[in-house]
């Protein structure tokens, strides 16, 4: 097998690739989905502890480490802050009506998809084990079915169309209690699932899923900024089961995450060819669990003798016909191996070791040859290792079986989550079947005529309509206006025109400047939508000039500066009054008195260049050229 | 039978009944406008409304769709009977009996239909409520499985008995499953009917239902269990969450313990006392807060279970009119427990009702509807007037606990003079002496 380059040397249409997007966008409708809670980040200071045990059907059909897991009890810590949290939040009292706005939010967006809205919305109770509510559940509800997406010249079938709480913010965890914040737990959220969408190339789901984002964006009912949208997408090719990839933030890292899972499981289907060739068949693909802990305690250094000293014991089993394929790495990235690490993650192990990349870790010819003789393996034969406490390991290598008798049959179906450079990595076996039930604690909700037929007549404006609107009342160019409507920032932007920036400047720094900076290899996400505020503050104020803004954000994303005012101060860079300014350009007039004597107006130009030079954007260009023209007008007239 | 349409009525009854279809069946739903709709058919909840048929689709999710938009139903496959466990009782010999009387600790739900059962078998909570079957082993009974707000002096007086007969078979401890809404009523009750009680009695509900993973009834149960068990103490007690995290469960006397919030877990408070004791879920230590009875000789029980109804528990507010107690009386009250203001106040313009009730040889007490604090009649001339006129103070006794505590007294036949004899001295530690000085609020 040999490595080859990258996406664009595989077909999409003869592999039968297909990408289905689900788009989860948070709602901004005043309140949160089952109780007026504000909306807005809080960090609490307060917390309560919480046990769940769910029960064995409620398990159903998860996977052997999040069964591992909740078998263990869970306990988590709940941390809120008073504005942002509730009663509710808390599942100390029942939930308030469903939110009006966030319903109709969701059905103008199944009327401009032209999907079928249900007649009565039923709440139910979606299982969720992992802590992330405080119930045990979210609510979700279904509110449209079908439809039609456009994007450009193509277009892509609805699914559903459904309404529900998003759950409370991962913390982290201190030791075996996990951490959630309780501030965005029951923000509501519009999902719209598509169909799945055959494609040529990655750019088809990008283009997709921008054209989706517009759409809901349109509504000017979805919040913006970090953390207020996620991209689920489900991608297989013919002959895969489906892959989930939960959680791809941005547009760009869709185009990326596809590629990477269209090579992957291409791979994986040559793996099964090839396993296939060798005469592996799912029953006959994995051995028993051995103990080969004996065998590597000779180990004369490396992780695993550190390991076994430690108390480890070490596990092999056998992986029949996986010899080469294990440890081949086609394109960057994909690799059989990787994924089986990732499952010993899932568990608590740092890795797993196989037989492709052996001898190393302190292993040599002679220990692989053991290793092999005691799984009685064959010349086609490989195995893996797990090293740590013997029932972890055990459990871990039972998983890895699984995995090792499902690839005989094809790239299987999984949940996987996006890295930040665009590959994927092993979540779960399978997308959980997910337990639902009705909530019982809310009566159904009927879907009057008179209501479609109101918000049927207040549909928001297509979004080309709304972007020259836009370009002609603030003055901006129609792909400045495009980018502005589009931004995640763009609440930022109104609130900058209320200051009294000029709208132009304002567009101009929350896109062109942050993407320029972004490109720059920066950190623009940690820039938070406060220290813009200041910014944009500064600028209104005059305290700092707009060509200073680039600088300014740049010393701040990169973490140089600590926020926006220190950033100016650092860079000297706070605005030159009129005094400093006049005594600076009587500066420059005297070192140029020669060219000035001999060009007369014409030095103008030359001039104008050394001051702004000097100046470093601490003053507007405009208020420079001015006071310039009158000093040097000055000066000519003092001469003749 | 149960109902194969269950919860349609109306229109949706009728459209439902010509297709000949049932709950569980799939079905294809042709609409008016040539759409099709297949799914599952749902149960319907009762007070929804009468022109929708709900729908399981395949997707899991939930939807009404309108009776008047469909065309015809067609039947896709009929539901196959789901085999139900029958209700037992089991005589296995135990520490800890369970007597379930509602108020659903532990439950399982079917997720196609959404139906939810309780499940109350010792084997089913032993995995339901992991950990219990080390604190103890169980027995469990089915009493009855109503509503709290549905129960009467009558049930009251059935749970009373079968806890003496589970005490004379040799229980170390009784675990009663209740709803929380009247479960201080219920511990009253009992902590009257059962005299001399040698082993503790422990009262357990949850404020969250039981098919939810967040739900406190485990928790609760669990508390409930260790109290039973292991707690050196004898008496009435209710076992409930003492804040709103999972680790603590408190135990509260039964006497001086009322539901003081719609809906948190930490809904029930010990008032005018402290804590009896709390139990510690993740060291499973029952921890004593205060001076209780001890654990005593079985044989010292004496079930006392009749109550008698004519007693009457009447909130006093401004200007109400007199005329209320008058029709009391002459409906055949024998007891009148007022609610009164402050330190035990009524107006003025009932305390000619008043007297004539007590003249009449009904029993009148005065409990506040403060709650909180004792009643002191002798500070203002309203409450001498009162006491005058032949109204007896309770003291520190919740409005609840007086009301149930005369009912009581009147089933034990008590007549006027014990009645006011009684009433104001206490029994089971229903009336405190003293009242601490920091915050018990708990």
């Amino acid at each position: 097998m040999s490595a080859s380059e990258g996406g664009s040397a595989l077909d999409y249409r003869s592999l039968g690739a297909k990408v289905g997007i689900e788009l989860h966008r948070q709602l901004d409708v005043g309140g949160k989905l089952f109780c007026g809670c504000s909306t807005a980040r809080e960090d609490g200071s307060k917390s309560f502890r919480r046990v769940l045990l769910p029960s064995e059907s409620e398990l159903g059909d998860v996977d052997p480490a999040a069964r591992f897991e909740a078998a263990r009890g869970m306990e988590f810590e709940y941390v809120y802050g008073d504005s942002s949290s509730c009663l509710v939040e808390a599942d100390e009292e029942p939930p308030h009506d469903v939110n009006r706005r966030a319903l109709e939010a969701a059905i103008t967006v199944a009327l401009l998809l032209g999907s079928t809205i249900v007649d009565e919305v039923h709440v139910m109770r979606k299982i969720v084990i992992d802590g992330s509510n405080t119930s045990g559940f979210q609510r979700t509800m279904l509110i449209a079915l079908g439809g039609s997406l456009k994007f450009g010249e193509k277009s892509v079938g609805v699914l559903t169309i459904t309404l529900e709480e998003d759950a409370a913010r991962n913390l982290g965890s201190d030791g075996r209690v996990k951490k959630y914040g309780l501030d965005r737990l029951g923000i509501p959220l519009v999902e719209v699932s598509l169909a799945p969408l055959e494609i040529s190339s990655a750019q088809d789901a990008v283009d997709a899923a921008a054209a989706l984002g517009r759409l809901l964006k349109s509504t000017g009912m979805v919040a913006r900024g970090i953390g207020t949208v996620r991209q689920d997408l489900n991608v297989s090719i013919a002959g895969s089961g489906i892959v989930e990839v939960k959680g791809v933030q941005e547009l760009p890292l869709i185009a990326k995450v596809v590629e990477f899972e269209v090579r992957r499981l291409s791979w994986l289907k040559e793996v099964a060819a090839e396993l296939s060739r060798r005469g592996v068949r799912p029953e006959s693909a994995v051995g028993e669990i051995v103990d080969v802990t004996g065998i590597l305690s000779r180990a004369k250094g490396g992780v695993v003798r550190k390991s076994i000293a430690g108390g480890a014991r070490a596990l092999a089993v056998l992986a029949r016909g996986y010899r080469g394929l294990l440890g081949s790495e086609p394109y960057e990235g994909v690799r059989v191996g990787r994924d089986l690490a990732a499952i010993a993650n899932a568990f608590g192990l740092g890795g797993i070791i196989h037989s492709d990349e052996l001898p190393n870790y302190g292993v040599d010819e002679d220990m692989v040859e053991e290793v092999r003789a005691a799984l009685a393996a064959g010349p086609d034969d490989a195995f893996v290792i797990a090293l740590g406490d013997a029932e972890v390991a055990r459990r871990v290598l039972e998983a890895v079986s699984g995995r090792l008798r499902d690839l005989v049959s094809g790239p299987p179906a999984e949940t996987r989550a996006p890295t930040p450079d665009g590959r994927t990595k092993y979540m779960r076996p399978r997308p959980g079947s997910a337990r639902m039930y009705p909530e019982t604690d809310l009566l159904p909700i009927p879907i009057t005529d008179a209501m479609r037929a109101r918000l049927r007549e207040n549909l928001p404006l297509p979004w080309d309509r709304q972007v020259s609107e836009l370009a002609s009342k603030y003055g901006l160019s129609a792909k400045l206006a495009d980018e502005v409507l589009d931004s995640e920032r763009y609440d930022l932007f109104r609130e900058a025109v209320k200051m009294g920036v000029k709208p132009s400047v304002a567009a101009t720094v929350i896109t062109e400047t942050l993407v320029s900076l972004r490109r720059e290899g920066l950190d623009v996400d940690s820039v938070s939508d406060d220290q813009l505020r200041r910014l944009f503050s500064a600028i209104a104020s005059g305290r700092i000039a707009k060509e200073a803004a680039s600088e300014v954000l740049r010393a701040v994303a990169s973490g140089r500066a600590p926020d926006v005012d220190s950033a100016a101060e650092a860079l000297g860079i706070s605005a030159l009054d009129d005094a400093a300014l006049a005594a600076l350009i009587a500066e420059v007039l005297d070192r140029n008195e020669r060219m000035i004597s001999e060009r007369g107006d014409r030095a103008l130009g030359p001039l104008m260049g050394e001051v702004m030079s000097k100046v470093r954007g601490r003053v507007d260009g405009a208020k420079v050229s001015e006071m310039l023209r009158l000093k040097l007008k000055e000066r000519l007239g003092r001469s003749s | 039978m149960e109902d194969e349409l269950q919860g349609y009525r109306g229109p949706a009854r009728d459209l439902l009944q010509r297709a000949g279809v049932h709950v569980g069946d799939e079905v294809e739903l042709e609409l008016a406008n040539g759409g099709t709709i297949s799914g599952t058919l749902m149960p319907r909840y009762e007070h929804a409304d009468d022109e929708h048929v709900t729908v399981k689709l395949r997707n899991g999710y939930n939807a009404g769709v309108a009776v008047s938009r469909i065309s015809s139903v067609r039947v896709l496959g009929r539901a196959r009977p789901e085999p139900t466990a029958a209700q037992q009782v089991h005589r296995v010999k135990g520490d800890v009996i369970i007597i379930g009387t509602g108020g659903t600790i532990a439950s399982r739900i079917d997720y196609r239909t959404g139906a939810v059962t309780p499940i109350f078998r010792p084997e089913d909570l032993y995995s339901r409520v992991p950990g219990l079957g080390e604190i103890a082993n169980l027995e469990t009974e089915l009493l009855f499985n109503i509503l709290s707000e549905n129960m009467t002096p009558e049930h009251w007086a059935t749970i009373a008995e079968r806890v003496g007969r589970a005490i004379s078979e040799g229980y170390r401890g009784v675990v009663i499953t209740h709803g929380t809404d009247t479960m201080h009523y219920t511990a009253a009750a009992l902590s009257f009917a059962l005299e001399g009680l040698p082993v503790p009695v422990v009262l357990v509900g949850a404020q969250r239902s039981s098919d939810r993973p967040s739900s406190d009834a485990s928790s609760n149960l669990k508390g409930a269990v260790l109290a039973a068990s292991r707690g050196d103490f004898s008496g009435v007690y209710i076992a409930m969450h003492r804040n709103l995290s999972d680790r603590e469960i408190a135990i509260h006397r039964g006497v001086k313990v009322r539901k003081n919030h719609t809906s948190r877990r930490d809904a029930f408070e010990s008032v005018n006392s402290r804590l009896a004791a709390v139990v510690d879920l993740s060291s499973m230590e029952v921890r004593k807060l205060a001076d209780l009875p001890p654990r005593g000789d079985p044989g010292s029980l004496k079930v006392k279970p009749r109550f008698d109804r004519r007693a009457f528990l009447l909130k006093y507010f401004p200007g109400m009119d007199g005329g209320v107690i008058d029709g009391l009386v002459d409906a055949g009250y024998r007891a009148l427990i007022l609610e009164g203001t402050g330190l035990g106040h009524v107006g003025a313009q009932i305390h000619g009702s008043i007297r004539r009730a007590v003249e009449k040889g009904i029993f009148v007490g005065m409990t506040s509807q403060c709650i909180w604090g004792s009643v002191r009649m002798t500070v203002y001339d309203t409450g001498r007037d009162l006491m005058r006129a032949g109204v007896v103070p309770l003291g520190d006794m919740l409005p609840e606990v007086a009301l149930v505590k005369a009912m009581w007294l009147l089933g034990q036949g008590a007549g006027a003079e014990e009645m006011r004899s009684l009433m104001p001295s206490d029994m089971r530690g229903e009336i405190s002496e003293r009242r601490y000085i920091e915050d018990v609020r708990e």
